[in-house]
């Protein structure tokens, strides 16, 4: 259950919390989720007063909220929302949050819960957290708890991981740091598991018995859109692959927990990240493929390539796009690829994880001259949340015809009630004390520990692999369908 | 009435998919069915008219969903989209089953904006059908053409069917697209009626075939070309000699003549297969669907029957296109035989 706090947003200003994070807490107040005793202080630097930064608060959120805005709830949801002035690195600032804080628990009975979260560049945080101690702001009150919600990225490589983690940790217990990846809160994220283990038909066949490989999928239209100097310094393995899809990759992968504890879990998942075959030699050049957006059309419209985009280096090597072929050398996925791609500017917007089953043997249907696909399963994350589930079907008639059929599922007009967006689930776990679907730090750090060994090929090595060019609204370089065309497969139609 | 009038509502390229996804939560008592995805390419607006007439007739008899495109090459670019439903009603009291239709105009730089628009419209997972409506294939990137399962078209449609032929053939390359030709489709009942005559009794008399006479209504020569085609690589003839409507072949016991005619009337409407043994005739007359066939021996025996013909519309012929699928080998070979012919 969620219980009365504070929340505090770090980066009151920013695009996140006008977007997603006020919208998610007005969505949890309008389906009574929000706790009735909970208020929200935003924290920046930008001087203004409470009631204007409701007001603009009210514009976004009336646009960005998936139920739209009414003026009822919003007159007493805005009640609750403070705005607070300061530096990050300004001590008095933080003397004077904590004043405000306690105020807040006198007054509305929030119990001295609080709930930090950093919406902020990962450079302000050893900041913040540095002033949130000095301030006492990381100590719980008697009875009381204390939390961080942390934004990724969660550091830049495997190094500044491990520092940034350090740091957190002076201030706060792991056990109440939050590393948020809202990939995770997504419905059909969190369905993985139970369409796993509460299935009893899918696990026997979830294995390298029956699976043949795993794609997973997230392609964006969109290109870098004004955040040219962050992207080019991360570019797609560190912006994606590093966070969002290792973490779907485990819950696909991870072997089934001893409970629905979040550490039983996230031990799990941590296995999977352990257990991803090491790339070493050649193994980067061969596995994975690296490209770069360049001009062409989406939905008509003539679009720029990633090179002359705003604010990015003209001669940038950042790639907008990764293929991935990755092994998990256990004993279940002995032999199954996981192939993982990624990408701006691509022809369709989506996230996916398909899982491949073998193919029905070669007799009776699906002959050399007639060959009929194989079983897929395929759980859709975005848009449209959903499972479908390709099956060979005969189609009515005297003669024997086969075609493909989907089975399909869609959340959206399955249940009549619309799912919850990722933060709204996400910040309610955070109040609840659930940490299941927050990102651990072991989990942080042995992902990176994956992704370094590539980008130290890519960027370290004298004869790095090549960076190649796609064309916008495409499905990426031709070198990420060769890729699965060496072992006789091909990217799924989205 | 507008050329686009029927083509649903007018949406912005960007929104596709959210109209859409409001066009079926809107109305609960139906059911949204798609078992692959068809898309027609066509050029101009009237051609955008005549398709989604043409769309109108499989209501009912094949669920896909529709991605209908006309194209107009260029100077400047435009997209206009709109997005429909078409349902019916299975039975009394069920739900209408509706699939969907989505419709671009495309005009400018066709062939840089078709793979996007095109790929960005496509259901997931579903194979796709391309039903080629135009003259020249070279408004189509490569890049689409490695999507297409099968591709539709139609020789009799084409002004030079053999260089147009060839160029597809070229695009394609060695890939796994099924090429279908409606001209083709028009000739299988006609085909599956002539191969019934040649049972076990009358076998033999299939082999000393001595001479072909094909009557093929005005620009229907190619699905009469085809016919040929398939005698030929079905019987192991070889061509000799100038193309034309008067051609000779080297059969396994013996040359055979071959004569095409044109007359106003069925596609095809009468074919005669002479052997010393055995005349097998194939007759029809437009507007009748049925086939006379008769198969007359050099003893005086003497066989007659119906047999159902093929439908003469073209929505007819696409909805027996769309319900045969396979590999389409049998067509292949015959095109081989008679592409020199075309």
């Amino acid at each position: 259950m969620p219980q009365p706090c504070n929340v505090v947003i770090f980066g009151a200003s920013g695009d996140l919390t006008f977007r997603k994070l006020i919208p998610a807490l007005y969505n949890l107040a309008a389906d009574g989720d929000l706790p009735g005793a909970a208020n929200i202080i935003g924290f920046a630097r930008r001087d203004k007063s409470d009631e204007t930064w409701r007001t603009e608060l009210k514009e976004t959120t009336a646009k960005c909220s998936r139920s739209g805005l009414s003026e009822e709830i919003w007159a007493g949801f805005s009640k609750r929302i403070y705005y607070h002035v300061s530096e990050f690195g300004d001590a008095a600032g933080y003397k004077a949050l904590a004043e405000k804080l306690d105020a807040l628990d006198a007054a509305s009975g929030t119990r001295g819960n609080r709930l930090f979260y950093l919406s902020v560049s990962p450079t302000e945080y050893e900041g913040i957290f540095n002033q949130l101690a000095a301030a006492g702001l990381n100590d719980a009150k008697i009875g009381a708890w204390t939390r961080v919600i942390v934004e990724k990225p969660f550091g830049t490589d495997s190094a500044t991981a491990k520092a940034l983690n350090e740091c957190i940790a002076k201030a706060f217990q792991e056990r109440d740091t939050y590393r948020i990846d809202h990939y995770l809160g997504k419905e059909t994220a969190q369905n993985i598991m139970v369409l796993r283990f509460a299935n009893s038909i899918l696990e026997p066949l979830w294995n390298h018995r029956y699976v043949d490989h795993v794609q997973i999928t997230s392609a964006e239209t969109l290109g870098v859109e004004g955040r040219g100097p962050y992207y080019d310094k991360a570019g797609a393995l560190r912006d994606m692959v590093q966070s969002h899809l290792v973490q779907l990759m485990c819950l696909v992968a991870m072997e089934p927990p001893s409970s629905l504890s979040a550490d039983a879990i996230r031990d799990e998942k941590v296995k999977v990240v352990r257990a991803l075959r090491r790339l070493e030699g050649d193994g980067v050049g061969r596995d994975i493929v690296r490209g770069q957006y360049d001009e062409g059309s989406i939905g008509g419209k003539q679009v720029p390539a990633y090179r002359t985009e705003e604010r990015v280096n003209p001669k940038s090597e950042t790639e907008t796009f990764v293929a991935l072929r990755m092994h998990v050398d256990n004993w279940r996925w002995h032999g199954v690829p996981f192939y993982m791609r990624v990408g701006k500017r691509l022809a369709k917007g989506g996230a996916e994880i398909a899982i491949q089953f073998k193919e029905a043997p070669g007799v009776l249907f699906n002959t050399a001259e007639a060959p009929l696909g194989a079983n897929q399963l395929v759980i859709r994350i975005q848009p449209d949340e959903g499972v479908s589930l390709r099956l060979q079907c005969k189609v009515p008639g005297s003669t024997l015809r086969i075609e493909p059929v989907k089975m399909d599922f869609h959340y959206g007009t399955s249940f009549g009630k619309q799912s919850p967006e990722a933060y709204e689930r996400l910040i309610l776990d955070a109040m609840s004390g659930d940490a299941t679907l927050f990102a651990r730090r072991d989990e942080v750090e042995e992902a990176w520990r994956y992704v370094d060994v590539i980008e130290n090929a890519w960027h370290a090595s004298e004869n790095p692999p090549p960076l190649c060019p796609y064309a916008s609204g495409s499905w990426g370089p031709k070198e990420a369908d060769e890729l699965l065309s060496r072992d006789g497969r091909e990217w799924r139609r989205m | 009435m507008g050329a686009f009038d029927s083509l649903g509502t007018p949406v912005e390229v960007s929104a596709i998919g959210k109209e859409l996804k409001k066009l079926w939560s809107a109305d609960q008592t139906r059911t949204r069915a798609t078992l692959f995805n068809f898309a027609i390419i066509c050029e101009g607006e009237a051609a955008m008219q005549t398709s989604t007439e043409l769309l109108e007739n499989f209501i009912g008899s094949h669920a896909f969903r529709a991605v209908l495109i006309g194209i107009e090459p260029g100077p400047t670019d435009s997209v206009q989209a709109w997005i429909n439903a078409r349902c019916y009603l299975p039975k009394r009291g069920a739900k209408h089953v509706c699939s969907e239709q989505v419709s671009l105009y495309v005009k400018g730089n066709v062939k840089r904006l078709l793979p996007n628009l095109l790929f960005s419209q496509l259901d997931s997972d579903l194979p796709l059908t391309l039903l080629w409506r135009c003259e020249s294939s070279d408004q189509m990137d490569p890049e689409i053409w490695r999507w297409v399962d099968r591709v539709i078209f139609d020789t009799a449609a084409w002004q030079q069917p053999r260089q147009q032929i060839s160029a597809l053939r070229r695009q394609l390359g060695s890939g796994r697209t099924v090429m279908c030709d409606l001209a083709w489709t028009r000739s299988l009942r006609l085909r599956q009626a002539l191969a019934q005559i040649f049972d076990s009794e009358n076998i033999a008399a299939l082999h000393h075939i001595k001479s072909v006479k094909i009557t093929h209504a005005p620009g229907a020569r190619s699905s009469a070309v085809l016919v040929l085609g398939w005698l030929a690589a079905q019987l192991g003839w070889s061509a000799h000699g100038p193309s034309g409507n008067h051609l000779r072949m080297e059969g396994e016991h013996g040359p055979v003549t071959c004569d095409l005619s044109e007359e106003a009337g069925a596609v095809i409407s009468r074919v005669e297969l002479i052997s010393d043994q055995l005349t097998v005739t194939a007759s029809r007359i437009s507007g009748i669907p049925f086939l006379n066939i008769s198969a007359k021996s050099a003893d005086g025996r003497s066989t007659e029957f119906i047999m159902p013909a093929d439908g003469e519309s073209a929505a007819d012929t696409l909805n027996d296109e769309l319900g045969s699928w396979g590999l389409h080998r049998v067509y292949s070979k015959a095109l081989t035989a008679a592409e020199t012919l075309l």
